[in-house]
């Protein structure tokens, strides 16, 4: 009597990995049905592990969690599966339970390697890092992810750090961080960009440039550094240069993106083509109808064209949004002036002054009362006006129409 | 005075009723008036005239139970079913957006209800178009009793065309009276036997009851015979019609370029090719043609229409409006009207001229979700953010399955860094914009759950929201974000 040749139970596992390798899906899931159904009813660890991972690549996590969670009954040593059930249950949101898993993992990797206690998985941590950097547990966000780091460095970590530092708002840190990963991968278009931009929030434009300079040379289509660079070349007044950098974005990245319509129309308004500017601001509106500056940015254009009732609603629009601003009040102090009302309009400069004591207001608040003949009330705030103008530039010609203003209103005072 | 005499001038008044009644007393007093018979055939049928031009919109079963159509993945462009893949991004809504040359016509509408309200056979429009053939059909067949003018079993169709005027008045009354198409078809047969001399006219008829029955093939071959034998404007939109039924946009066009070129100033015909270029979405083509409609008749309400709103969507307000304008000088008053114009003074930021035209439409709509839904918005555009909410509610008080209500209440949710409410807002929009093109509520969920941390809802969500609209930009890159996410084990 023939006995049946001796099947070994792995003898699929080449095929599945093979066709895994070359995410030649379909066929890897056939092959996996088949060596569960011939071996052991499903009770198989390899082929559960990958069509685990093929369902979650499918973007049904639920399935591939229960999958992985099988594999870890039949083989509670494998890290491996743990870490992929904690995995799985991150992406399900389900934090808390992942960091239970991921903790258990570590534990197991103590055990296994007790011989040598500091080779742990860097992927346990980084992985916690994010568990607790969703969970706003900042503090132990940060120790993960610098244990993680402390194992071995990646860019990813790096980037969930320097996230996490900036939703603390501490940007000098996030920016340390940024450096010391560039310093482990310097071609990083990403890391380029965030260095970029923290240093944009740190007010150093000048090094901000350059950053995302280098971003943008390994990267041309980077939707964030091409805004980022077009703003400060727009800060810088190259409107045409600006507009240019846009052109890319808006054609190929980001057409729906508002703040990119609200920066291209400002760059038409700095160029004096204020139909345009308008059409500009009214899409980015149209696109993000709760972003207060683009409200304020259309008021101020419809100011320019002289629509002053079009400009207070626009104004008034923007106050609702964010009621703290004290240009916006300075604006509509303008518009109210022109629309004849200069009881509200003294009232909306009061209340710029008393959030803001900027010389511009102080200047069109001399201005407007002048237009209503308080002349004494104009002269006290023209004088307010030299004095927080004497540490501007008066060469400069971003200031020069303003002080031309200021001189020729100090003479018709004077004459008066 | 003669009740004969007066009958007829009632007809020309187009007083039917009183003209029929007078027949009708005419006929009791002498069966065999062959006169009277006829002039209250055609007050009947006058009755019931309805445009057979207009163009017919296909109801949930028509498109369900079609089998009409040649083939079923068409080429793009020669389709007027709509693809998935054509969407035309957030601009411009094109499926779920109302033709507005039928919901601008608030008037005759009313008019249509009254009436139906009035008589006994309704001629209401139902959702269904050859439903609406059937229907008028059975609601005829308890008058039918009550006059039985035509009494065709004692009348053969054969005897009746022997008299060719006779025969003519006859079939129209069994085509609009009686809605009966089969015997209209036997009479029209027969009258084809007989005569020659204007068997185009029988042809054409013939042609509309193949129609009415659904035989479209046959239709079509009747009504070409017609118009290869005399090309009258009627026949020409009649075969468009059973071409577009057929899902021939293209033959359709053809069939009423070749009768352009013989009348290039027919508005009835420049108006649908105007519509058949807009039902396979070339709005362009569209557009100019609609244009050319209202050069040709400055008062063309459909024309008018159609142009404002497709200069609203183009990004010219200010145009828009000055067509609506013209709407209302002319008297089509309605509260879609009064929205358009509100809308298009909101996006000429004319804020407060915005909320007088809506506060107009409310009157005349008795409270409608969709404008109290417009009204938010302009609230929004106001910065006023409880006003929006509160509108959006009212919207929602009168529709509780007003999807794009709560689709805007979910953002708002999101403004107060309400996520939980926000997230009840949305997925009952998602049950509730099921059937519709409605890609928004899809996508905000997804970036909420993104926020929250659950990867796989929003992954769910934003595959959904990929399918109804695949040229969302954003929505592409969040897949593909997510889906990388996934990958990174």
């Amino acid at each position: 009597m023939a006995r049946a040749a001796y099947k070994p139970p792995e003898r699929h596992n080449f095929l599945i990995a093979r066709y895994f390798a070359r995410q030649e899906f379909d066929e890897c899931l056939e092959v996996v049905e088949t060596a569960l159904e011939e071996e052991s009813g499903g009770l198989n660890e390899y082929p559960l592990t990958v069509k685990a991972m093929i369902l979650r690549q499918q973007g049904r996590i639920q399935e591939s969690l229960q999958l992985f969670q099988a594999a870890t009954c039949l083989n509670p040593g494998n890290i491996a599966n743990l870490k992929q059930v904690g995995h799985s249950l991150y992406l399900l949101g389900k934090h808390k339970a992942a960091l239970d898993v991921y903790g258990e993992a570590s534990d197991v990797v103590v055990v296994a390697n007790s011989a040598a206690r500091s080779e742990v998985d860097w992927e346990i941590h980084h992985n916690s890092g994010l568990c607790h950097a969703h969970l706003k547990q900042y503090e132990e966000a940060i120790a993960c992810f610098t244990r993680a780091n402390a194992i071995c460095r990646h860019d990813d970590t790096f980037l969930q750090l320097g996230k996490v530092y900036q939703q603390q708002d501490r940007h000098a840190d996030a920016l340390r961080v940024y450096q010391d990963a560039l310093d482990f991968s310097p071609e990083n278009p990403e890391l380029l960009c965030m260095v970029g931009l923290t240093y944009l929030r740190l007010d150093d434009h000048q090094r901000a440039f350059d950053y995302l300079g280098n971003a943008l040379a390994f990267d041309p289509k980077n939707a964030k550094a091409i805004l980022a660079a077009g703003s400060i070349i727009q800060d810088n007044g190259e409107m045409d240069v600006a507009l240019h950098k846009y052109r890319v974005a808006a054609a190929t990245q980001a057409p729906h993106s508002p703040q990119l319509w609200n920066n291209i129309g400002m760059a038409l308004f700095g160029k004096g083509k204020r139909v345009a500017a308008v059409s500009c601001l009214k899409r980015a509106l149209y696109l993000d109808p709760f972003e207060w500056i683009i409200a304020y940015n259309l008021g101020l254009v419809h100011l320019h064209t002289a629509q002053f009732a079009s400009a207070f609603h626009h104004l008034s629009a923007s106050i609702n949004l964010k009621p703290d601003y004290a240009a916006t009040f300075m604006c509509l102090g303008i518009a109210l002036a022109n629309l004849d009302d200069p009881g509200n309009a003294v009232d909306a400069f009061k209340k710029s002054l008393s959030l803001e004591d900027a010389h511009l207001t102080r200047l069109n608040f001399a201005l407007v009362l002048f237009n209503q003949g308080r002349h004494s009330d104009a002269k006290s705030h023209l004088d307010a006006f030299t004095k927080l103008a004497s540490a501007l530039d008066a060469t400069d010609d971003l200031h020069a129409d303003t002080f031309d203003r200021a001189t020729v209103l100090d003479s018709m005072l004077s004459s008066s | 005075m003669d009740p004969f005499w007066l009958a007829l001038s009632h007809f020309k008044r187009r007083d039917y009723e009183r003209c029929a009644s007078l027949c009708e007393g005419l006929l009791k007093q002498q069966p065999g008036d062959q006169a009277a018979l006829l002039l209250q055939c055609r007050a009947r049928t006058g009755q019931n005239v309805e445009d057979d031009t207009e163009l017919e919109e296909e109801g949930v079963a028509d498109l369900m139970l079609d089998e009409n159509a040649v083939s079923t993945k068409p080429r793009p462009g020669t389709s007027t079913r709509p693809t998935t893949s054509s969407a035309g991004g957030v601009d411009r809504p094109v499926s779920g957006y109302l033709r507005p040359g039928t919901a601008s016509r608030p008037i005759t509408a009313k008019a249509d209800v009254a009436a139906a309200l009035a008589r006994p056979t309704s001629t209401a429009r139902p959702i269904t178009s050859l439903g609406r053939e059937l229907r008028l059909g059975t609601a005829s067949g308890a008058s039918q009793a009550l006059d039985g003018l035509f009494n065709r079993g004692r009348v053969d169709a054969t005897t009746m065309a022997k008299n060719q005027a006779a025969a003519k008045v006859g079939c129209d009354y069994l085509l609009r009276h009686e809605r009966n198409p089969t015997a209209a078809l036997d009479l029209c047969t027969a009258a084809l036997l007989e005569e020659t001399r204007t068997s185009w006219w029988w042809k054409y008829r013939q042609g509309r009851c193949y129609y009415q029955l659904g035989l479209y093939r046959d239709a079509e071959n009747a009504l070409s015979a017609s118009i290869r034998e005399q090309r009258m404007v009627p026949a020409v939109l009649e075969l468009a019609k059973v071409y577009l039924r057929l899902d021939q946009p293209t033959a359709a066009l053809a069939v009423l370029h070749a009768a352009l070129a013989e009348s290039p100033d027919n508005v009835r015909l420049t108006m649908w090719v105007a519509r058949v270029h807009e039902l396979v979405r070339s709005v362009e083509l569209s557009v100019g043609t609609y244009k050319k409609v209202v050069e040709l008749d400055a008062s063309h309400v459909e024309g008018l229409a159609c142009l404002a709103a497709s200069n609203f969507y183009a990004g010219y307000p200010e145009i828009g409006l000055r067509f609506y304008r013209r709407l209302l000088q002319m008297g089509v008053a309605g509260p879609e009207i009064w929205t358009d114009v509100g809308l298009c003074c909101f996006y000429s930021s004319q804020f407060d001229m915005a909320l007088g035209c809506l506060t107009r439409a409310l009157q005349l709509a008795d409270d409608n979700p969709d404008v109290w839904y417009n009204i938010g918005h302009v609230a929004i555009g106001l910065g006023d953010k409880d006003f929006a909410s509160q509108a959006f509610n009212i919207a929602l008080s009168l529709d509780n399955t007003h999807a794009e209500s709560l689709t805007n209440l979910g953002v708002l949710a999101i403004r107060d860094h309400d996520a939980a409410s926000a997230l009840a807002c949305f997925a009952s929009a998602q049950n509730h914009a099921a059937d519709s093109s409605l890609f928004q509520p899809f996508f905000n969920g997804a970036l909420v759950a993104r926020k929250l941390g659950n990867l796989k809802d929003a992954c769910t969500l934003v595959s959904k929201s990929c399918e109804i609209n695949a040229d969302h930009p954003d929505s592409n890159d969040l897949k593909k974000e997510l889906l990388r996410i996934f990958h990174i084990t």
